[in-house]
């Protein structure tokens, strides 16, 4: 693991292959909660946090129990149980011993069960093979949280700015949202092909 | 106190029936797939093969080839053999890095390295309507009869050991070039490591 | 148009599907399939009917185990059938329909984290009877392939001047490749939930 592998890993996962704006996982939370700034920081950690603790757990089953038992069709319904599990772990644990992070990520944690930004990773580091070792497999856990949580920060303040700004009416809401999301793709476009080697 | 575990009791047997209920729904798919997907993967490795082969009758994959230092994206290698199993060439699998993915290339050679053809078995992640177009005919058919000297063009009209670059699908079409390159050299040193022509 | 008089015969549950209460143009519900999937009309397709399939079997079964599912674990229960009925229809695509599994790739197996799919089971299999989540399933996973194919029918029609393949704006017509690519397909998606606003509004208002 050289210096230079994780910063590729870095760069791919926040910018070249953000999971938002260029692979299209996360889309639900990406224009549910990112109205406010606050609450894209609050979900952004929340997914951080499981994505770094789930990515590590689902590569060890995969590696130690679906592979060697020739069950790797079970992947999906394997990885999305431990996920919904995790969580509800994750929730109990905060809400009992660390109450003040609880109060600021709890609402969130529910939804990220569901969130395909967190089974998306999981699946995609399956399918690496065996390029992704488990440091490899954290990190890309925690970056692509990293990228998501960077894209709703982004968002969050285009949106902040376009809600006051006057529309036609059929593109209130979602249309002018997605066409504003439409544009800060466009930008990230301007990563693609970026490579460190 | 009964009632709770009454309702614990539930809970158990409800989830007992729903995981029985999918296991038996995901073990009947399967055994009714299974063959037929592993028949489908080796179908189209074989009909890739003989599309970049077409004198090739059997194709045996060598195992281990941890001493022929081959490039780290070569994924698999092939002795091709005609109808009198005569080794003729190599088929060479290759998976090098496109524009954002990595790109599946299955290269036909002959035992000095000489391109007899390439097909992209996969480039699904590149982008469709540019990058996805290194898997045309027009592209691929560029490296036929090219060998050790090939070499890559971003513009202009290329030279005779040259291949040229779909536009707008730069870093795709160098991915493919890439692959190509390291089937080249592996036949190479596949041929030169057993002592010239075939075993 | 005057209310329908029973709001669960089939027409009137197709009408809202599809229409009034489409999930993806009303609703805003599986969001990442509709910009992921329908780079093409074939695969839209493809991925529309995938969802409708497993919409109709998981409304199915959890409408049928509707009484048995103790409330506090019924997410878990949902989503481990769910899941069971994606990896079978996963299975099946790779089987029998391998070219379209292979454009979907990834997607197949997030189904299992479709918004809509535990949506209906929510707020309509666990309430309803089997028959009438049945309908809901067709209906609401046809709402779902509408809105991917008419996403789809605009994306391949700009981005690569063809419709399910054939090609119709002519060979020379310039490719607008950005519209396969990623803020294509948000942008594209924003001004087909407008205009889909637009007509639905303006029949509404008569």
């Amino acid at each position: 693991m050289t210096f230079a592998s994780v910063l590729s890993i870095m760069i791919s996962c926040i910018f070249v292959e953000n999971f938002v704006l260029v692979k299209f996982y996360g889309i639900c939370p990406f224009l549910g909660v990112s109205r406010k700034m606050g609450s894209s920081v609050g979900m952004g950690l929340a997914v951080i946090f499981v994505m770094t603790i789930s990515s590590l757990i689902t590569h060890a089953v995969d590696v130690f129990l679906l592979i060697p038992f020739e069950i790797t069709y079970l992947r999906t319904i394997a990885f999305i149980l431990i996920i919904a599990a995790l969580v509800q772990v994750v929730e109990m644990f905060l809400h009992k011993f660390v109450p003040a992070l609880y109060s600021a990520l709890g609402i969130y944690l529910p939804l990220i069960t569901t969130n395909c930004a967190v089974l998306g990773s999981a699946i995609v580091i399956s399918q690496k093979g065996a390029e992704f070792g488990f440091i490899e497999a954290v990190l890309y856990g925690v970056f692509s949280g990293v990228g998501f949580m960077m894209a709703l920060v982004i968002f969050s303040s285009v949106r902040e700015r376009l809600e006051f700004t006057p529309c036609p009416k059929a593109f209130e809401g979602l249309p002018r949202t997605l066409i504003a999301a439409g544009l800060v793709a466009m930008a990230f476009m301007g990563f693609s092909g970026l490579k460190i080697f | 106190m009964p009632r709770s575990y009454l309702r614990l009791f539930q809970a158990i047997i409800t989830l007992f029936i729903i995981c029985a209920f999918v296991g038996g729904l995901i073990g009947a798919v399967n055994a009714l797939t299974a063959d037929r997907i592993f028949d489908l993967k080796l179908q189209k490795t074989e009909n890739a093969m003989r599309t970049v082969m077409p004198s090739g009758n059997i194709f045996n994959e060598i195992g281990d080839v941890s001493g022929y230092n081959f490039d780290s994206s070569v994924s698999a290698f092939y002795e091709a053999l005609n109808s009198d199993n005569t080794c003729i060439g190599y088929c060479v699998e290759a998976k090098p890095n496109g524009f954002a993915s990595q790109i599946t290339v299955l290269v036909g050679l002959s035992f000095d390295g000489t391109v007899q053809g390439v097909v992209i078995t996969d480039c699904n992640g590149e982008t469709p309507g540019l990058g996805n177009r290194v898997a045309e005919p027009g592209f691929t058919s560029q490296f036929n009869g090219k060998g050790s000297t090939l070499a890559f063009s971003t513009g202009g009209a290329p030279a005779s050991n040259e291949v040229s670059a779909i536009s707008g699908a730069t870093y795709s079409s160098r991915g493919v070039y890439e692959g190509v390159s390291s089937c080249i050299r592996a036949a190479i040193s596949y041929t030169s490591a057993n002592g010239g022509e075939a075993k | 148009m005057s209310k329908p008089r029973n709001p669960y015969s089939f027409p009137a549950m197709l009408k809202r599907g599809i229409i009034t209460e489409n999930p993806v143009l009303v609703q805003t519900l599986g969001m990442c399939p509709s910009l992921a999937t329908s780079t093409s009309v074939s695969n839209a397709l493809g991925m529309g009917l995938s969802v409708t399939l497993i919409l109709i079997c998981s409304n199915v079964m959890i409408s049928l185990l509707r009484k048995l599912i103790p409330d506090r674990i019924r997410i878990a229960a949902y989503i481990t059938l769910i899941a069971g009925f994606v990896t079978a229809v996963e299975m099946l695509l790779n089987a029998y329909l391998p070219s379209l599994s292979e454009s979907l790739g990834i997607f197949i197996p997030l189904i299992v984290v479709n918004c809509i799919i535990l949506a209906r089971a929510e707020a309509f299999a666990a309430k309803n009877t089997v028959y009438r989540s049945f309908k809901d399933g067709i209906a609401v996973g046809l709402g779902f392939t509408f809105a991917l194919v008419l996403i789809s029918s605009v994306r391949e029609l700009l981005g690569s001047g063809t419709l399910l393949g054939y090609p119709v704006l002519g060979a020379s017509y310039p490719d607008a490749t950005l519209f396969l690519m990623a803020p294509g397909a948000f942008l594209v998606l924003g001004f087909v939930v407008a205009g889909f606003r637009k007509i639905t509004s303006k029949k509404e208002g008569k």
